[in-house]
This record gives C-alpha cells, sequence and structure tokens, in this order.
C-alpha cells in the first residue's frame, strides 16, 4: 500500500519534473547546455610554412580583427584562444614561407565563408596538393 | 495508415517552421543601433492607446520567443554572427477616482531588448558584438471624465547595459521627458531631450468606441483614426513625418491601416486586420511594408500574424519588423498576456468595445418562485399598494447597570 502510493508520488514528482524543465527549456535557460556563445581556437600547423597570426578580415577587406597573435612552427600547436567568434566570417592566415635560396616570403591566404559552431574547435592546417594553397579541416 | 498520417501531420508542420528558419534574414548593426529610439516611441505609441480613457487599468508583459541561433543572426561587416535578437517588455497602468469625476493615474512601461550571443531569461552573454539596451518610462496621469480630458507627463530613462565597439557610440543613459494631452478624441503627445524636442504624435481618434461610452454601431463607428507623428532628425538628419489612417471597414471586426512617409512622400506600410471579436483578444492580419533597400520587389516585404491572447506568431509581418530590429524570414513566436479595463471591462489595447463575456446585460427583474403561503414576505407582495407590516417574534430584554435601574 505504502509502495504504490510512493510510486504515485514519484509519477507525480516526475511529471512535475517534466513541465518544470519544458517550461524553462522555453525560456531559453536550457539553451546554454547546448549551444556555446565563444569559440576555443587551437591550431595544428601541419604545413610547411610558419603560421604569424590568424585574423578575422571584414568582408571589404579594410577592417582586421586579430583572434591568434602567435608564432605556430611547422608541427607545432598553438595554445587555445577563446574569442566571441560564432558564426560565420572570412579568416585571413599570415604565414612566412620558406624560399630557396633566399630570405623567407611573407604572405597570407584568406579563406571565405569559414563556419564556427561555437565551443571548441581544433584546427589542422595543412599543404594543399595543388601548391600554394593551404588545406583547412577542423577535428 | 494511422501513423503515416501523424507522421505527415508532423512534416506539414516542421516543414514551415524549418523552411522559415532557413531562409531567416540576419539583423543589421544599423537596426539595432536605432533601437533606443524605436523603443521609446513604440512605448510613448502604447501610452497613447492606453490613455484613450484616462481611467480604469492596463497590464501587460511578454517576450519573443526563438529557439534557433540561424533565425535572427546579426550581420556585421567581418560576416554573420550566430546568436538571438530579444525583446522582453512589461507595462502597467492604473488609475483611480480621487473625487468625483476626477481619476488620478500612475503608468510605468519598461522594455529590455537588443542582440545577444545567448538565450536567457535576465542575464545575457555580453559578446563583443551584443546590444542590450533597456527603456524604461514612467508617469502620471490626471483626467477629468466630466470633461473628457486627460493630463499626463513623466520621464523617459534609455539606459544601455552592454554595446559591443561593432556600433556607433552612444551615451550610457539617456533622459528625456514626455507630456501628453488629451481632450474627448483629440491627443497631443510630445516628447523631449532637454530643451530639444525629439517627437510630437497628433491624434484624432475620431472612430465612436463603446468602450469609452461612445456608440456600439453605426455611421459614428466608421470615421478614421488618423494620427500624424513628427520626428526630429537631430543635427545630421532631416526631420520627418509619418501620416497613419486607421479605418473601421466591417463592423469594428476588419480594420485597414495604412501609413505613409514623408516629406519622401512614399508609402510605408498597409495592414488589414480581422478580430473575430471587437475586444481585439484575438487577431488575424496580413501586412505590407517597405522596407527601402530599393531593389525592385524585394523592397515590399508582405506578411501576416495571429495573435491570440497569450501568444502571437508573426511571419514578416510589420509588427515584428519594427519591434525586432527589422528580424525578417523566420517564424517569431512571442509569448504575452496584455489586457485593458474600465469599469470592470475587459478589453485588449486599442478595443473598441470590450469582451462579450463581460458585457451580458440581465434585462429580467428579480423574481422568486416561492409558494405565496409559506409565511414570508415576497417581492411581489412588498410592491403591492397594500400597506405591509412586519412582526417580529423574539425575547425582549433589558439591559441592566450597577446601580441604575433598567434604561
Amino acid at each position: 500500500m505504502i509502495f504504490s502510493s510512493m510510486i504515485r508520488s514519484a509519477r507525480r514528482l516526475a511529471l512535475l519534473a517534466v513541465f518544470a524543465l519544458a517550461t524553462f527549456g522555453l525560456t531559453g535557460c536550457l539553451s546554454h547546455w547546448f549551444l556555446d556563445p565563444s569559440t576555443r581556437l587551437q591550431v595544428e600547423n601541419r604545413s610547411s610554412s610558419t603560421i604569424v597570426g590568424i585574423d578575422v578580415v571584414s568582408e571589404d577587406g579594410s577592417s582586421i580583427r586579430p583572434w591568434i597573435r602567435d608564432t605556430i612552427a611547422p608541427g607545432e600547436r598553438s595554445r587555445v584562444y577563446e574569442e566571441d567568434w560564432v558564426g560565420t566570417f572570412n579568416i585571413r592566415i599570415r604565414v612566412i614561407e620558406p624560399a630557396s635560396g633566399k630570405a623567407s616570403v611573407e604572405g597570407s591566404y584568406d579563406i571565405e565563408d569559414l563556419e564556427f559552431d561555437g565551443g571548441s574547435e581544433f584546427l589542422v592546417v595543412s599543404d594543399s596538393e595543388k601548391g600554394h594553397r593551404l588545406h583547412l579541416e577542423f577535428k | 495508415m494511422m501513423k503515416l498520417r501523424n507522421t505527415l501531420k508532423i512534416f506539414a508542420c516542421a516543414l514551415p517552421l524549418l523552411a522559415g528558419q532557413a531562409l531567416a534574414d540576419a539583423v543589421s548593426i544599423d537596426a539595432l543601433a536605432v533601437g533606443g529610439a524605436t523603443m521609446r516611441d513604440n512605448q510613448l505609441g502604447e501610452i497613447r492607446d492606453v490613455l484613450r480613457g484616462g481611467r480604469g487599468g492596463y497590464l501587460d508583459f511578454g517576450f519573443n520567443y526563438m529557439p534557433l541561433v540561424s533565425q535572427t543572426p546579426l550581420k556585421s561587416e567581418y560576416g554573420e554572427h550566430d546568436g538571438f535578437a530579444f525583446r522582453h517588455h512589461m507595462a502597467g497602468f492604473g488609475a483611480g477616482e480621487i473625487s468625483k469625476n476626477n481619476y488620478l493615474g500612475f503608468l510605468l512601461w519598461f522594455e529590455r531588448s537588443g542582440w545577444d550571443g545567448e538565450d536567457f531569461v535576465l542575464f545575457p552573454y555580453y559578446n563583443d558584438f551584443s546590444a542590450v539596451r533597456s527603456v524604461t518610462t514612467w508617469g502620471f496621469s490626471y483626467t477629468q471624465s466630466a470633461m473628457d480630458l486627460t493630463v499626463a507627463a513623466g520621464m523617459q530613462h534609455q539606459n544601455v547595459e552592454h554595446v559591443g565597439d561593432i556600433y556607433p557610440d552612444e551615451n550610457d543613459s539617456l533622459l528625456y521627458s514626455w507630456a501628453h494631452l488629451r481632450w474627448g478624441h483629440t491627443s497631443v503627445q510630445g516628447s523631449f531631450h532637454r530643451t530639444d524636442w525629439r517627437s510630437l504624435r497628433i491624434s484624432m481618434d475620431l472612430e465612436s468606441r463603446e468602450v469609452y461610452g461612445g456608440r456600439r454601431s453605426g455611421p459614428l463607428t466608421y470615421l478614421p483614426n488618423l494620427e500624424v507623428a513628427l520626428y526630429n532628425g537631430g543635427d545630421d538628419g532631416d526631420d520627418s513625418v509619418r501620416v497613419t489612417w486607421e479605418q473601421n471597414l466591417i463592423a469594428q471586426r476588419l480594420y485597414g491601416e495604412v501609413s505613409f512617409d514623408f516629406p519622401s512622400r512614399e508609402f510605408h506600410s498597409a495592414a488589414l486586420k480581422y478580430y473575430p471579436d471587437p475586444s481585439r483578444m484575438i487577431g488575424f492580419e496580413a501586412t505590407c511594408l517597405r522596407r527601402n533597400v530599393r531593389s525592385g520587389a524585394a523592397d515590399l516585404l508582405w506578411g501576416g500574424a495571429i495573435d491570440l491572447l497569450f501568444v502571437r506568431i508573426g511571419y514578416n509581418s510589420a509588427y515584428e519588423y519594427n519591434h525586432l530590429y527589422r528580424a525578417k524570414g523566420t517564424f517569431i513566436a512571442e509569448f504575452k498576456f496584455s489586457m485593458a479595463t474600465i469599469d470592470g471591462f475587459l478589453f485588449s489595447r486599442g478595443a473598441p468595445r470590450s469582451a462579450p463575456m463581460e458585457t451580458m446585460k440581465l434585462d429580467k427583474k428579480n423574481k422568486d418562485n416561492w409558494p405565496k403561503d409559506d409565511g414570508k414576505i415576497h417581492l411581489d407582495q412588498a410592491t403591492g399598494s397594500a400597506p405591509k407590516t412586519l412582526e417580529a417574534k423574539g425575547v425582549r430584554y433589558e439591559k441592566t447597570t450597577y446601580g441604575g435601574g433598567a434604561k
């Protein structure tokens, strides 16, 4: 008798909990659990160039916001840099490329409409098979 | 078979929602930058509506609900940021009778809105691209109901909680004053910053409204409601004027509304609104709005909304576009409650009549069905021609005190 009444109470409590959960979910409280409003970016450089910085560039190219100000030698990983870039942006990777018989050449690669979903992003940069290009892959 | 039908039903419901969010346009930095001025003007417009009677009360609260980050992303020069445009609002007005025909009231409007990287209830994330502002409007009103006159005045506070550096610079806190004068169907409302006027709204609500003591039907209910709103363009811009004409088309259930902008002499918006009941608790609207993007057909935004007592769902409708940073291309839900009252009758803001449950009148006199010979006094006996006498049966007693006799 007592056991069945306890089950009934537990069911009512569960129903109340589900209702409370739905209500809080509706008001946006729970979206924090599965949406990250910032991106924690770490870059591994598997290319032959040295990465000297990663910036977000405005669509007209007139304005630049730095994201990573660090030198990442070939074969190295950067620290984790957290910024509020969540969405789709144009990225510029600044590199120093080795040049045969001469001093190194400084250059940059622009990647358009790169999507960042928020949370931890591990970006692997490698040489492209097509040459004079970088291959980017989120892992 | 049943299972397949249910699946099809779910799919049919989900399809427009998914399509709606997939085609959603981002809100712009420009729209967010002028959000404070828009909020202030919207609040004063609502106050004008509520003060049509000058007495009674009004209660409103609500918030927009858009659960997906892709519904209202932010478009900046750097790209498209995932996040949420939000709007939380509440308002209250109450006026009490201080002497015969004289009413003193207090009103308070509050709205907090903007864009943030997170969906939230109270505490935003405040990221580098957030813009969170609030506007509070308060004031006192005095109404002389015999003269049909209302005078109200108060202050408006615009507070910036957080604005990212991608937005134009603005002051942390701005203080405005406002004043409202209504006499009969005409009202004049002004907003001021220090010694400068910011806006001036002249309204002629000629339509006869039963809820304010007017007609229930007839030609007077078909008179137009006109509004002329003047906006100060400041040092850099030109002053502008918006003329709005609201017209009862059928029995205070179907309304048409059109507005034009001057000096550009351009169409601004039009709406066709249907209220199944004139108390406006439920409404359906179709709207067309000029977006000023100057690209042919894209310049006009066609949309609609369903407004129920506790929830409103709009798609590209003029109200959502104007109140939520020109958001378009997505379904926007608003959970809300809004109700006005006068003399115990309930209606929605701007409605010409009260809700039907409150307007039932008893046209039968009280009548009792008890047998006449039960020894009790009956209503029809009391109104008869012969004088009636009452005989009380009971115990008579006398109160005594010490040192004294009977009193």
